[in-house]
């Protein structure tokens, strides 16, 4: 083999990309951080919920406050989710002062927000900073191609390099955090193609509002946050759901839309966005609001599942690329996950570069630092959640149910009252799903929370 | 396809530079065909249309999420050529 290029070439300056460069740079590697946008963040979108806390545990100054150079919006104080009929809204109404703050494992995180909103145009150069600041290359406005790859002692493929341009780059190991669509481990035939029904499109709009207009709609303390999740009527029944949540002077508002249930249903991506906008229900929220973007990106929803083999001969998977997302049912995370999976990465890498071992045995301490993580142990505690996701209950009967019930309490109509029971029992034999699927739902529920 | 349907007029808020070359090549597909018909309904930027029994794809407009790719393994799809394409200024 000829002498590399560089030691390790990371394919995408996203968080996992990022957070995996400048480890290995830490560790006195070469390093190049390839990103096919002229800047990082601009092809990647987000609904845009962050948890800080293993970023702020790999970088101390990481901001607790939203000053301008803050790569965030604002602390997330306020968590909504909703249930949304043409008529109603059903919602759990989180709110807690404790969301200030999060201890983190470092000990060094007073004063931490638990969440924060981001715009990813702002986090994802800050984020690549750190990584040249460290001493990787960043090379923009370069699209990989391909992997290049030799056959392996058992006749696997080894990968040597990266192609970009019709130029080989090569290095002794790749890290692939290339994305949810991961061209690179894909076209090598090293991971398999998600089936439609374990990826959702995500289809979003930043929507300007002035801060003081902003706090006044959601309730909130000037710089302080909200994030609402909406299911139902909200993404017309597709499965998905629809998400809120408040930056400095914007808001991002968006539809998630499972993509084998939006092929059956006989509505396009676009429509489904425009009925979200429009919806009368949100009007107190969005009305006035103008579109400053509009935007898309894919979300693997298999969880666990589909995570899958990450380490191979010469390569590493992280972040989206890796299908690190979790939606437990109330907290959607990605971006955590992929800090996490690209810290470990550059660590592992490192190790096995510095042990001469970069076969998937010598980088198989990446799955396993994976694994034995926070990030790996929330994956395996939510793997059930896809299954109650792919039942059709919450994104219609339950909404439903849920108002026949409140809505027989609260509204006197002149007609004796029935007690609760009864018109719990009603709500479900008039819901139009059989007892059956309603003791599968609760079972699934049971299993997956 | 007219000018001023709500997603023309949201895209027209978002930056695109224009690869030379297109970077989608749905000629695999057929008007009426289970694939195309899932492309038009999960392309969020309305890129793709039926023309005849054939399938065009306006690529300047494509936010590149590829969920096209993910209904219809056949469609010729990779991301545009680097630095050229959507540019997010928000994210």
């Amino acid at each position: 083999m000829t002498e590399p290029d560089f030691d390790v070439a990371v394919v995408g300056a996203g968080p996992a990309g990022s957070m995996a460069a400048m480890r290995l740079a830490q560790r006195n590697l070469s390093v190049v951080l390839v990103e096919r946008g002229e800047r990082p963040g601009e092809k990647n979108l987000s609904g845009g919920v962050l948890y800080p806390a293993p970023l702020a545990d790999a970088l101390p100054d990481f901001p607790r406050d939203p000053t301008p150079e803050a790569p965030w919006e604002r602390r997330v104080v306020r968590h909504v989710t909703s249930s949304v009929r043409p008529d109603s809204v059903t919602s759990l109404d989180y709110e807690d002062a404790a969301l200030l703050t999060t201890t983190g494992s470092a000990g060094s995180t007073a004063a931490l927000p638990n969440a924060v909103t981001v715009l990813r145009a702002r986090l994802d150069p800050w984020l690549a900073e750190r990584a040249q600041e460290a001493g990787a290359f960043l090379m923009p406005g370069m699209r990989v191609d391909s992997l290049v790859t030799e056959p392996g002692p058992d006749g696997a493929p080894r990968v040597t390099g990266i192609r970009a341009d019709g130029q080989d780059l090569r290095a002794r190991v790749v890290v692939a955090a290339d994305g949810v669509n991961s061209f690179l481990a894909r076209g090598a035939g090293l991971r398999p193609d998600p089936a439609p029904r374990d990826l959702a499109v995500g289809v979003k709009a930043v929507l300007a509002m002035p801060a003081g207009r902003l706090e006044d709609r959601f309730g909130l303390e000037p710089g302080q946050g909200a994030a609402h999740a909406l299911v139902g009527d909200v993404t017309a029944g597709v499965a998905g759901g629809a998400f809120l949540y408040t930056n400095r002077e914007s808001l991002s508002f968006g539809v998630v839309l499972r993509l084998d249930a939006l092929t059956r249903s006989g509505r396009s991506a676009h429509e489904v966005f425009e009925h979200a906008l429009t919806h009368p229900r949100l009007r107190r929220w969005l009305a006035g609001a103008e579109v400053i973007e509009y935007g898309s990106h894919l979300v693997s929803e298999s969880g666990h599942t589909g995570v899958g083999q990450v380490a191979f001969d010469g390569l590493v998977v992280a972040g989206d690329a890796a299908g690190l997302t979790i939606n437990s049912g109330l907290v959607l995370r990605g971006m955590d996950l992929a800090i996490t999976s690209g810290l470990l990465a550059g660590d592992a890498v490192a190790e096995a570069i510095e042990a001469g071992d970069a076969s998937a045995t010598g980088l198989h301490r990446y799955a396993a630092a994976l694994q034995a993580s926070t990030a790996g142990a929330d994956m395996r505690t939510y793997a059930r959640t896809p299954a109650l996701f792919h039942r059709p209950g919450p994104y219609g009967p339950w909404g439903e149910a849920a108002e026949r019930v409140l809505r027989g309490s609260f509204r006197l109509d002149g007609a004796p009252r029935r007690p609760l029971r009864h018109l719990a029992v009603q709500a479900v034999r008039r819901s139009g799903v059989g007892l059956r699927t309603w003791v599968g739902d609760a079972a699934a529920l049971w299993r997956s929370v | 396809m007219s000018e001023r349907t709500p997603v023309n007029l949201r895209l027209g808020t978002t930056r695109f530079v224009t690869d030379s070359q297109s970077h989608i090549d749905p000629s695999a597909l057929r008007a009426g065909s289970p694939a195309a018909r899932a492309v038009i309904a999960v392309c969020p930027a309305g890129v793709y249309r039926e023309v005849g029994d054939r399938v065009l794809a306006d690529a300047a407009a494509c936010l590149e999420c590829g969920a096209c790719l993910a209904v219809a393994p056949d469609l010729g799809w990779h991301y545009p050529r680097g630095g050229t394409g959507v540019t997010f200024r928000q994210g």
